[in-house]
Parts: C-alpha cells; sequence; structure tokens
C-alpha cells in the first residue's frame, strides 16, 4: 500500500472535517443551513495571514503564534455572539429560509468585508518547522506538518463529540434540536443554546481557516474550497457530528483516487457525485435521522 | 549599450521556416552598419544586402526630465554563407558619429552607427544600421486642458488582482509622469477603471460604461483572455480600439487581424512555441542533455495550449528533453498535494510552474514540501517575480526559475525599471511593483505615442489608425521594438530567463539577452 496515498487521504480528509462541523454545529442546534460559514472560514484565514508573525529568527515569535492563536480563538467566540444576538436572533420566530437567507448574505458580507480589506491579496502563512518530518525508508518521508489536518481534525470532531454526548451544555442543545418547544417549556434558554451554537462554529471556522493556510495559500478561493465542507456535511448527515469523519474519509478517499489514477479534473465533480449516490440511496445522509430531514 | 544577442538555433536547418525565423532575428535583434562583405572567417560567397527604413520612438524619463526619442533608421542587412563556422551571439558594435543640440529648444540630435556580426552555422549575418536619433525634453510643466480619457477594464478586487491590477498601476503612473510633463499636445491623460475581476458580465457592463457613458478614446487592459470576447463585442460597436496586456487565444488575434484588437500580451500558442526556443538556453548548462520536463496549470480551457502544445513541439524541436508529467488543479482547490504528487513521484528534470500567481506558488510550495528538489520554472507573464519571491521565502530560492517577455523589476540596472521604480514612488502604487507593472508601463507609451502621432483632432477612428502604424523602442522593457502593422497587431516577442539568487534574495538573469520571437512563425501554424 502506498503510503503517500494514506497521507493525502488523511489530510484532505482532515481539512474537510474541520470544513463541516461548522455546518453541522449550527444545523443541529437551530435546523438552520449556516452559508456563512465558508465567508468565516475565509475571514480568519485572512486575519492569521495578516497577524501572524512573518520570520522567525526572534525567539519569542514561537509565544507570539500561541497567543495569537489564543486570541483569534476567543476573537471567534466574541465574533459568534455577536452574530447570533444581533443578526440570528431578532429573527427568531420566523421562517427557517430567512434565517437561511441571512446567513447566505453575512456570506456575502464577509466576501466584500475582505475584498475591501485585502483586495486581491494571497499569501503563506509562514510558520517554523514546515519541513521537519520523519523518514520512513529511504525515499519516504512524511512531514509532520501534512499530519497537521487530520489530527487538529480528528481533535475538534472528538471534542464536540465528547461535548453533546456528555456535558449538560451538549444534551441541552440535543434536546433544543429534538423540540425547542418543549425544551423551552422544560426551562432550557434557546437563546444560550443558539449564542453558544455560533460560538462553537465560529471558533471551528477561525481553526478551519489556520489550518488551511498552513496548508495552501490563502486567497479567496477558499470560500469555494470550504463549500465541499457543506457537501461532506450533508453526505455524512445534516445533524450527525458522527456522520462527518466517515463522510469525509469518503469523499477524500474518492477524491484523491479519481486525481491518482482516473482524472484529476474530475476529482471537482467527486464530491457532488457522491452527493448525489447518497442522496438517493439515503436522502438524509449517513448518518442523519429521517425525522430531521422531514422537518426542514 | 544593449546587448543583442540572436536565438538558440535550436530548431536552425530543421526546416526552412526555422531559418526564416532566425533571418528574423537578426534582423529584429542586431541594429547595425550597412556592410556588403561577409566578416567572419570562412565565408566564400558573395553576401546579398536588403536595405531599408525604420522608425521608431520611444520615451526616456530621467531623475528631472522627460523625453521623447524618435529614431530614423537606413538598415542593411547581409548575409554571407560560411563553411566551418560555429553559431555564436551578435556582437554589436556602435559608434556615435555626431551630437548636436539646438539651445532654444533644447532637442538633441545624434547621427549614431551600429554593426551586428552574427555567425550562424553555415553562414554569417551582417546588419549595419545609420540612425539619425532625435530627443526632445517634453515640457517641464504640467498639462492642462480637457483631458484625455482611456477606459481600463482590470481585475481589482478578486484571485488574480496581483496579475492584472499591477498593469492598470503600470500605466497610471506613466501618464501621471508624462501629464506632469506636458501630456499629450498639452492635455493631460486620464484614465478611467473599471474593476471587471475575472467576470465577463461585470467587463461587458464596465466597457459598455467606459465607452458609452464615459466616452473614453480607447479602451486598455483585461483579464482572463476568455473573459473578452464578449467585450470585444461592445468594442466593435462603439468602433473604439482596444489594446489588451496579456494572454490571448488565436482566435482573437489571427494573422487578418480584428480592426480594432491590439495586444502587448501573449497569443498562448506563440508563447509556448517561443518556449521551445528559450528552455535549452534557460537550462542548457545544467542540463546540457536535456531531460523531461512536468508542466502544471491550473483547470482552464487554455490548458492545452499552455501545457500539452509545449511539451509537444519541445519534444520535436528537441530531442533529448522529453514530455513529463502534466498535472492540472481545479480552482477552488485545497490543498495541492495530491495533484502535484504524480509530478514528484516522477522526479522529473525540471518543473514548468505556469498558472495564476495563487496556484503557481502554492504548487510550487507544495512539490518542495514533498521533496521534490530540482527546477522549478514559473512564468513571470502569469506569476510575477515578487510572488516567486514568496515561495522563496517559504521554502528556500534553491533552482527557481523565470521565463518572461518583461523584464523583471529586480533587474535593477536596467534604466527603464530605474524609471518605473522612481515613478512608482513618487505617485505611488498599492501593490509593489513588478514586470506586471512594467507592463503596464511598455501599454502607457504605446498609448501615449500612439495619441501623440494622432495630432490634436484624434478620435477612436484616427487613434485606430495610429495604433496599427505602431513602431515603439522598448528595449529595456521588452527586450526589443513593439511594432504594430495592417496584418498584424501582436508583433514580435523577446524572451529571456532569470534564476533565483538566494544571496540577493531576489531574480537575476540566467539568459544574458533577449531570444526573437515572431508569432508568424509558429512552429504548428494557428489554423
Amino acid at each position: 500500500m502506498d503510503i503517500f496515498l494514506i497521507v493525502d487521504i488523511l489530510k484532505l480528509a482532515g481539512m474537510y472535517i474541520l470544513m463541516s462541523l461548522g455546518f453541522v454545529v449550527i444545523y443541529k442546534a437551530s435546523h438552520v443551513l449556516n452559508l456563512a460559514q465558508p465567508g468565516l472560514v475565509m475571514l480568519a484565514s485572512f486575519i492569521g495571514l495578516q497577524v501572524l508573525p512573518q520570520n522567525f529568527e526572534n525567539p519569542t515569535s514561537m509565544g507570539k503564534i500561541l497567543i495569537t492563536l489564543a486570541l483569534m480563538i476567543v476573537g471567534g467566540i466574541i465574533l459568534g455572539l455577536v452574530v447570533y444576538r444581533y443578526f440570528i436572533q431578532p429573527l427568531s420566530g420566523t421562517s427557517r429560509i430567512s434565517i437561511v437567507l441571512m446567513t447566505l448574505a453575512a456570506l456575502f458580507l464577509l466576501e466584500a468585508v475582505v475584498d475591501l480589506i485585502w483586495p486581491g491579496d494571497s499569501g503563506f502563512m509562514a510558520l517554523p518547522g514546515t519541513t521537519i518530518g520523519f523518514q520512513i525508508n529511504e525515499t519516504t518521508y512524511i512531514r509532520l506538518f501534512d499530519l497537521l489536518p487530520p489530527v487538529v481534525g480528528l481533535v475538534v470532531w472528538l471534542a464536540l463529540v465528547l461535548f453533546y454526548r456528555l456535558s449538560r451544555q451538549g444534551m441541552r442543545v440535543q434536546a433544543v434540536a429534538e423540540n425547542s418547544s418543549l425544551a423551552a417549556r422544560r426551562g432550557i434558554n434557546i437563546n444560550h443554546i443558539g449564542a453558544v451554537s455560533w460560538a462553537i462554529a465560529v471558533v471551528v471556522g477561525v481553526i478551519a481557516g489556520m489550518t488551511i493556510g498552513t496548508q495552501s495559500v490563502v486567497s479567496t478561493l477558499i470560500v469555494g474550497t470550504a463549500l465541499k465542507g457543506f457537501t461532506v456535511a450533508l453526505v455524512g448527515g445534516l445533524d450527525s457530528i458522527e456522520g462527518i469523519v466517515p463522510a469525509a474519509l469518503l469523499i477524500a478517499a474518492l477524491e484523491v483516487a479519481t486525481v491518482r489514477w482516473i482524472d484529476q479534473q474530475w476529482s471537482e465533480a467527486v464530491p457532488f457525485i457522491v452527493l448525489l449516490v447518497v442522496l438517493m440511496i439515503k436522502p438524509w445522509g449517513l448518518f442523519g435521522r429521517i425525522e430531521e430531514l422531514e422537518r426542514v | 549599450m544593449i546587448n543583442h544577442y540572436s536565438s538558440s538555433g535550436l530548431m536552425r536547418g530543421r526546416h526552412k521556416s526555422r531559418g526564416k525565423v532566425a533571418v528574423g532575428i537578426a534582423v529584429s535583434l542586431a541594429i547595425a552598419l550597412s556592410s556588403s562583405m561577409a566578416l567572419a572567417s570562412g565565408s566564400n560567397s558573395k553576401p546579398s544586402a536588403k536595405t531599408k527604413i525604420e522608425k521608431t520612438s520611444k520615451y526616456i524619463m530621467g531623475p528631472k526630465d522627460f523625453y521623447l526619442v524618435t529614431s530614423t533608421a537606413q538598415v542593411t542587412t547581409s548575409e554571407a554563407k560560411a563553411t566551418n563556422q560555429k553559431a555564436a551571439n551578435a556582437v554589436v558594435t556602435q559608434k556615435v558619429l555626431s551630437t548636436s543640440t539646438d539651445k532654444s529648444t533644447k532637442v538633441i540630435t545624434s547621427k549614431i552607427s551600429e554593426k551586428s556580426v552574427t555567425k550562424k552555422v553555415d553562414k554569417t549575418v551582417t546588419v549595419t544600421k545609420e540612425i539619425v536619433e532625435v530627443k526632445t525634453p517634453l515640457p517641464a510643466k504640467k498639462a492642462t486642458g480637457a483631458p484625455i480619457s482611456i477606459g481600463w477594464i482590470t481585475d481589482a478586487s478578486s484571485i488574480t488582482k496581483s496579475t492584472y491590477y499591477p498593469e492598470y498601476e503600470g500605466a497610471k503612473i506613466f501618464f501621471q509622469a508624462l501629464n506632469d510633463h506636458g501630456g499629450i499636445n498639452g492635455r493631460p491623460v486620464e484614465i478611467l477603471v473599471e474593476d471587471m475581476k475575472i467576470d465577463q458580465q461585470l467587463a461587458v457592463t464596465a466597457a459598455n460604461k467606459l465607452l458609452n457613458e464615459k466616452n473614453v478614446i480607447m479602451l486598455a487592459g483585461g483579464t482572463l483572455e476568455g473573459r473578452l470576447p464578449a467585450v470585444f463585442t461592445v468594442v466593435r460597436a462603439a468602433g473604439a480600439p482596444f489594446l489588451t496586456g496579456h494572454s490571448a487565444r488565436p482566435d482573437m488575434f489571427p494573422s487578418n487581424p480584428d480592426p480594432l484588437l491590439f495586444t502587448v500580451g501573449n497569443v498562448f500558442e506563440a508563447m509556448s512555441d517561443a518556449r521551445v526556443q528559450l528552455w535549452p538556453q534557460l537550462f542548457g548548462k545544467d542540463f546540457p542533455n536535456g531531460g523531461t520536463s512536468a508542466c502544471y496549470i491550473h483547470e482552464a480551457p487554455a490548458a492545452v495550449a499552455v501545457c500539452n502544445r509545449w511539451l509537444e513541439q519541445l519534444q520535436k524541436a528537441s530531442p533529448q528533453w522529453k514530455s513529463g508529467v502534466i498535472a492540472k488543479a481545479p480552482l477552488s482547490t485545497a490543498d495541492f498535494t495530491s495533484f502535484i504528487r504524480p509530478i514528484v513521484n516522477s522526479n522529473p528534470t525540471v518543473f514548468f510552474d505556469i498558472s495564476i500567481a495563487s496556484h503557481a506558488i502554492g504548487t510550487a510550495v507544495a512539490a518542495r514540501n514533498l521533496g521534490y528538489k530540482g527546477p522549478i520554472a514559473f512564468s513571470m507573464t502569469a506569476t510575477p517575480e515578487t510572488d516567486i519571491r514568496i515561495v522563496a521565502n517559504q521554502v528556500g530560492g534553491d533552482k527557481l526559475y523565470a521565463v518572461t517577455n518583461i523584464t523583471s523589476i529586480y533587474d535593477y540596472n536596467v534604466p527603464e525599471v530605474k524609471q518605473v521604480v522612481a515613478a512608482a514612488t513618487k505617485y505611488g502604487v498599492t501593490i509593489p511593483a513588478s514586470s506586471a507593472t512594467m507592463n503596464g508601463w511598455l501599454m502607457g507609451m504605446t498609448i501615449a505615442d500612439s495619441l501623440n502621432r494622432c495630432g490634436a483632432t484624434c478620435d477612436r477612428a484616427k487613434l485606430r489608425n495610429s495604433l496599427e502604424k505602431l513602431s515603439l523602442d522598448v528595449t529595456g522593457i521588452f527586450g526589443g521594438v513593439l511594432a504594430y502593422s495592417p496584418t498584424d497587431h501582436v508583433g514580435k516577442r523577446y524572451w529571456t530567463g532569470y534564476k533565483w539568487d538566494n544571496a540577493q534574495n531576489l531574480l537575476v538573469r540566467a539568459i544574458p539577452g533577449w531570444i526573437v520571437f515572431n508569432p508568424e512563425d509558429l512552429l504548428i501554424p494557428i489554423k
């Protein structure tokens, strides 16, 4: 077995996991498609490009990187709370389509903001240690940075799985997702759940943006890339955090295999072909619940 | 003095058409005084001579002064058969015979003689030239009066901004400098710019607005070639000339050209064919026995013309170079690893990475991260040197090359580069000046020269006629003379190559001179 095939699949799957989590987190809490997620990923990557140190000769650079990452996550939490409070909460009680359109408007707004601040810019997040890795045999060298997306993706995914299954807050989110009216009557603060979910979604977007920025060029093309996360979420099941990993692995494996053995240009179509096939067989996604789809 | 060099002689003797290329090379590059005798050793027959008159103009901007220089030259080209002779680059000798200055007008008139001798495999080509050069200082006062409006469409805010927007900025600073020295016939030239991104509908809207509402005298700029045919329709309806700055398809600039379309850019097929001649020179020292060339291009209709044609022709013309893996990735690619892996696994002798800047630098970095240690060559027509620097800073600058038909902004010793850098500093640019800015400066000169010859009553039709008579000496930026004719709205192209220098953290010349390529001499004529 070609070890690079596995590395390439894991790397791509890791990025797909991070890009799809934001869609599922919001849908799970409110049954709303969060179309703003690709814009959040793009914004985070451009901010990362702007604020991360560009050289590492100074020994304090590593500390600056860690502080910057921490500040960006805190910023993500605040942005998520603000987005919910001022854009989503006022639409409570309106049709879901209104909220979906609001997230779409937010996507366009974020694109405009990025265009305004970084018009046409592109670049790499220069991080130390990008060449560090381990030699497996004479011809095989695996970079640690290539393992970053699957490791980060799995850690974030696992944290969210545990959050929903084990924490009181997570169970409340599940309860709201089951029946928001009943949950409210049982004393669960619906707005609090919504705000927490949006904060999580934005933080996941920040982590996705930063991770993509370590692997590829940061540019406005990231929006198109991050939209693939929506496909992964649909294949896994829009309300299923658990479904994300198998869906990401499936799509990444088929995409990499297509690039390698069939035709590089066909790889673009792979996620959508998989989506079509899955939706024909299981319209609610591989791990989604039937009743959830029927409510949309 | 600018040194001129002939082409590699790569295809010499293979086909008659290639011989025609070689003659064209000598005629264009070597400028010299007439000589009817063969100078090279080994010549054994009487030379045949052809004489013609060449008129060119150029702009020179000094620290304080701005000159318009017009040259009239009598050019004589003679060929003499020779035997037992090795091919060699042209040796150019130049002599200033006399210089006089008119005290009242400060016009400097010089008589110059130049002689160039180029040794071919079986002949010696001698080109001689008697030049009368008139250097007219432009007035050191700002232009006033009603401005002449030029419309410009470009990508001001999307993914190809770093490729196209500097062209607009290059033209803008050229005209700012020109306007500070009297403009055109005392009138300032203003550029009205519209953002078309890489969107055809936006481009049409922008062109309509500029031509029909703003009533500009001509249109310039453009972005991806695939978005432009719809603009051509608008241009034709308005009867205004359109000068494009970048890549083009053969159908846009056929041998019987559209009357209104002109370009300083490159037709893809011609660009690919030119690189066939360029390639062995770029890597000649490192890989005298050739090798395998891999190629990367983003997913686009032009991919076939850019990678496939080039590799096919390279292999035919230069059998020591084999065609390697061709990789193509969709525009929205998140990670280039799996796309570049086949190239890295095939370990090509060289990897030609030609794409829009974000893809080119992404794939180059991916290739290095995957362990490819061989040479990576970029096309500066798509990936400006400032973006190549990003790659060098990210993964190191070892064995990074660039081919280009525009001088690098890092070529600080070229006077025209100094002019552009000085103007960029004085008037300001938002994207650091690069060869793309130089291309815009070249477009500015092209427009200014055409407007100048067009006269005080210039309109769209007259300007079109004026553009068609362009003969602009832009050697420092472009490698030679940019000239159009009723049957040619593209003109010759001059190519050179650079290599990244880690010590200086910039590109330095890998090919000392320029290799001329006439698009009319395509290896496979465009059908």
